[in-house]
């Protein structure tokens, strides 16, 4: 049986960054890619040895695509509902991503005879789309090309106000978890009857939904989101009746989907992603490997926002006041004083007096000093949708977290902290996304602000994964003796299963964990909560900072750190006295 | 086996290399581990037929040590030129290796060398050596490394010309493979794509990428008649990386490039 996750190096190698790679539990039968994530037909899993070979050449057609940019949310808009143009499409683009990106593809690959073709690819994206759109004949596709599935990428495409709408309506229990009766995928073509159903469903009714409509599908605010667009080509042009009907289904696959629906995958394998236990507050046991964390790099099908105004750098001041944090005593050579000797320069001190030079100072001790500081510190960022909602000033709580977690995270590397920084939003516990913005190695530059500028409000919010994962980071990947996580979070909120008493026990189990680690946790809410209470109870009130505007947490930020990483070595102080007594 | 100091130039750096020798200027040479830093200065001082004298620099690397002490020898003292010391006397090109690793008062020294005054105060001597025009300092430094606070002085980089040195493209690699091992051009290619393919995955938790110079040993031991998959099993993946599933990773890749 295959193992798809070891294929994880080769697609990121490939695409240029990091993805992920799953095999679907679904029924189809090509491969293809939300952006993220690759996603592998079942059949791989029964490949045996001689015909594996199928499976790493699915991953280096998707890696390509992804490398390429060939999932361009504009682009792939014009395929929905279009199964045949959508494979078309991914063929020629197979083939210009082969060649685009030939220095660092497999030879192996790139010798296969479907991709030894005479004729010129297509230049970019857009004449692959119009061709595929057209008439003109396309290159025989091996089913190892795969394909592309527009409502798998258009899925991550709702954009704030969207998923802000669904969040709080499945808040209220206005949305049932229970499937629809019908799902829509990629590979339907149109078909009537269903959808009239369609429209029967309540899920699809609402002026919220012909508004998600247009911000999914670009459609603008021209009714009924026609697209006119005259002479490009035969084949180009849909009639006007089947697109809306592409619109439709697309809209309700998308929302049949979204909220707890997206792809099933049949996650294996160490690297395939890291699971985590979750409590079960009701049982009052652990539920073991429960939550499943994969890591990815940030993307956003329309492209980077423009951050400029949001990730300005921060003040002075509060660098001044993280600054003290995490003072330590450390042995320092070349001192005036201390309690031990510097041989080294003890000796080099001699010579010189020896040869008639006296020392400019007699620094030849070794002394313990308190100085800054092994403090590794760990940002985690809520970018679930609740998080998009524009609050009376205009600004989103989104950016506005944004702009804190970029300010904290800057100004604590710039004091010579260990910094990481992590998005995390979920689907289901079989679906929560890490989402890199900072490595612990990694060196603060541009990648980094150009990451912010990748993320998107999108999925829910699930607390305990999201503390798990920054502890573990702190814990195995930093190493360093003071650890600090700081969640930046819109409230408990929560995600399919993971609610109320549920969330709020799992999280607070998880900090437990965490703090018993000698991992100290800060929670910091901008823009207020509706969550405030459960928040505090979670958190204590001690480790929680409620404000509006990111500024305002420079006058208490210290206090907050400060107090929580002091509960942290009381503990360990007590635990080794505990230890020494015994 | 005859050591070479052939070097392929990927842009304009012999060019700017030996103006900057012509006029008294220093060079900062940046670029990532195994990139050809050192190769390339080798090839230069052979061409500018100077003396080379390379100082590999690290964290207790004192001023001292780069100007010369004196040592106790039997209740005598006797004083020992240290490496920048014979550069200067002999007018030789004096190469500090990885210079941001070396202790901050080693600056010292390297600013009046490294300015318009070109001199090297040897202040236990009491003596102020004024360098030759033939005398020349490079300096190279990795900017990939994570030094927190150990990057150079800006005061020290002003003085400098920089050279950037990166992984040479896909095509230049592969005539340097061919030419330092002598293995064939199909097999050089493969190795090519297999060094790009890592250097994409910055962030997967290896340290350093692929380099030229691993890609060379690996080239090496196929040369030598090792298969391919073992060779770049013990010349990529061992160097690169203890995690063992970082290694499964690799080495699944490896089977797929160089297969
Ligand atoms: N442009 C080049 N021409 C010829 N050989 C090269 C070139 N670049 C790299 N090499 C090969 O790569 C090997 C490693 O290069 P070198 O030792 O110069 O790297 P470096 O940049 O000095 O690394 P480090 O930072 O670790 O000292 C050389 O021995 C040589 O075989
Ligand atoms: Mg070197």
């Amino acid at each position: 049986m295959i193992d798809a996750s070891r294929y994880l190096f080769l697609a990121c190698a490939v695409a240029g960054r990091r993805v992920a790679v799953h095999v679907s539990s679904g029924s189809e039968t090509l491969a293809s890619s939300d952006g993220q994530a690759i996603l592998l037909p079942s059949t791989v899993l029964q490949d045996d040895a001689g015909d594996e070979q199928r499976t790493w050449k699915q991953v280096v057609a998707q890696a390509a695509l992804i490398g390429a940019g060939s999932l361009q949310l504009q682009l792939l808009r014009r395929l929905v509902g279009r199964p045949d143009a959508a494979r078309r499409y991914a063929c020629l683009e197979v083939l210009r991503a082969s060649r685009l990106l030939a220095a660092r593809m497999p030879t192996a690959f790139l010798d296969l005879p479907e991709l030894r073709h005479e004729h010129a690819p297509p230049q970019n994206a857009a004449d692959s789309l119009s061709w595929a759109l057209s008439r003109r004949p396309v290159p025989e596709s091996p089913a190892y090309f795969g394909t592309v599935r527009p409502l798998m990428a258009l899925r991550k495409a709702i954009s704030e106000e969207g998923w802000s709408a669904l969040t709080q309506q499945q808040a209220r229990g206005e949305f049932q978890h229970k499937q629809p009766q019908r799902q829509f995928d990629d590979d339907d073509a149109t078909e009537e009857s269903a959808l009239l159903r369609l429209f029967q469903n309540p899920f699809a009714a609402g002026n919220a939904m012909a508004e998600l409509l247009n911000k999914i599908l670009g459609a603008g605010t021209s009714k009924g989101g026609r697209e006119k667009k005259a002479g490009e080509g035969a084949g180009a042009e849909l009639p006007v009746g089947s697109i809306e009907r592409a619109l439709r289904r697309g809209v309700h696959a998308v929302l049949a989907r979204l909220p707890f629906e997206v792809p099933d995958i049949d996650a294996r394998g160490e690297s395939a992603g890291l699971r985590y236990p979750e409590w079960d507050i009701h049982q009052k046991k652990y539920r073991p490997d429960w939550a499943m964390v994969e890591e990815v790099e940030a993307w956003r099908p329309e492209g980077a926002r423009d951050l400029g105004e949001v990730l300005k750098p921060a003040g002075h001041e509060l660098k001044r006041q993280l600054g003290s944090l995490g003072l330590d005593h450390q042995m320092h050579r070349r001192q005036q004083d201390g309690a031990e000797l510097d041989v080294g320069r003890l000796l080099d001190a001699a010579i010189d007096l020896a040869t008639g030079h006296s020392p400019p100072s007699l620094d030849v001790y070794r002394a313990s000093r308190r100085t800054r500081r092994d403090l590794a510190i760990v940002v985690g960022l809520d970018i679930s949708g609740s998080t998009g909602e524009r609050s009376g000033a205009g600004v989103s709580v989104f950016d506005r977290q944004l702009q804190l977690a970029y300010r904290l995270g800057r100004t604590l590397n710039d004091l010579g902290d260990t910094v990481a920084m992590f998005g995390f939003h979920s689907w289901g516990r079989n679906l929560v996304r890490s989402v890199r913005l900072k490595g612990p190695e990694e060196r603060w530059s541009a990648c980094v602000a150009e990451r912010f500028a990748q993320l998107e409000p999108v999925g829910y919010t699930r607390t305990g994964a999201a503390i798990r994962h920054g502890a573990r980071m702190l814990r195995t990947d930093m190493r360093l003796p003071n650890r600090l996580l700081i969640l930046i979070t819109d409230g408990i909120a929560y995600d399919q299963d993971y609610e109320t008493a549920y969330a709020q026990g799992d999280a607070r189990k998880a900090l437990e964990e965490a703090r018993a680690a000698g991992t100290a946790c800060v929670c910091i809410c901008v823009g207020g909560s509706s969550d405030a209470d459960q928040l505090r109870a979670v958190f204590g009130a001690a480790n929680l900072l409620i404000v509006d505007e990111p500024q305002q947490v420079t006058t208490s930020i210290r206090r907050v750190c400060r107090q929580a990483l002091g509960a942290v070595s009381q503990r360990r102080l007590q635990s080794s006295t505990a230890r020494a007594s015994r | 086996m005859v050591r070479s100091t052939a070097y392929i130039a990927s842009g304009k750096e012999r060019e700017i290399f030996a103006a900057a020798s012509r006029n008294g200027l220093p060079v900062l040479l940046k670029g990532p581990t195994g990139c050809g830093k050192t190769r390339f200065v080798q090839a230069m001082a052979e061409a500018l037929g100077r003396p080379l004298i390379t100082v590999a620099c690290h964290e207790d690397l004192t001023a001292g040590d780069l100007v010369g002490r004196f040592l106790l020898r039997g209740g005598e003292t006797v004083w020992e030129d240290g490496p920048l010391t014979r550069a200067v006397r002999d007018g030789a090109i004096c190469y500090l290796d990885e210079v941001v690793e070396a202790r901050a008062d080693t600056t010292v020294v390297i600013h009046p060398l490294a300015d318009h005054r070109r001199e090297l105060n040897v202040e236990r001597l009491g003596v102020k050596l004024i360098a030759p025009p033939e005398f020349m300092l490079v300096m190279s430094y990795n900017p990939g490394y994570q030094s927190v606070l150990k990057d150079l002085k800006p005061s020290t980089r002003q003085r400098m010309v920089s050279i950037e040195l990166r992984f040479p493209s896909p095509e230049i690699e592969e005539r340097i493979l061919v030419q330092e091992t002598g293995i064939d051009i199909d097999n050089a290619r493969r190795l090519v794509r297999l060094g790009q393919a890592i250097r994409q995955l910055q962030h997967e938790g290896l340290p350093e990428a692929a380099s030229t110079r691993t890609l060379v040993s690996t080239a090496l031991l196929i040369k030598d008649g090792v298969a391919p998959q073992d060779a770049a099993e013990a010349a990529i993946t061992g160097p690169l990386t203890d995690d063992p599933v970082a290694a499964k990773q690799l080495l699944e890749m490896m089977r797929i490039y160089i297969a």
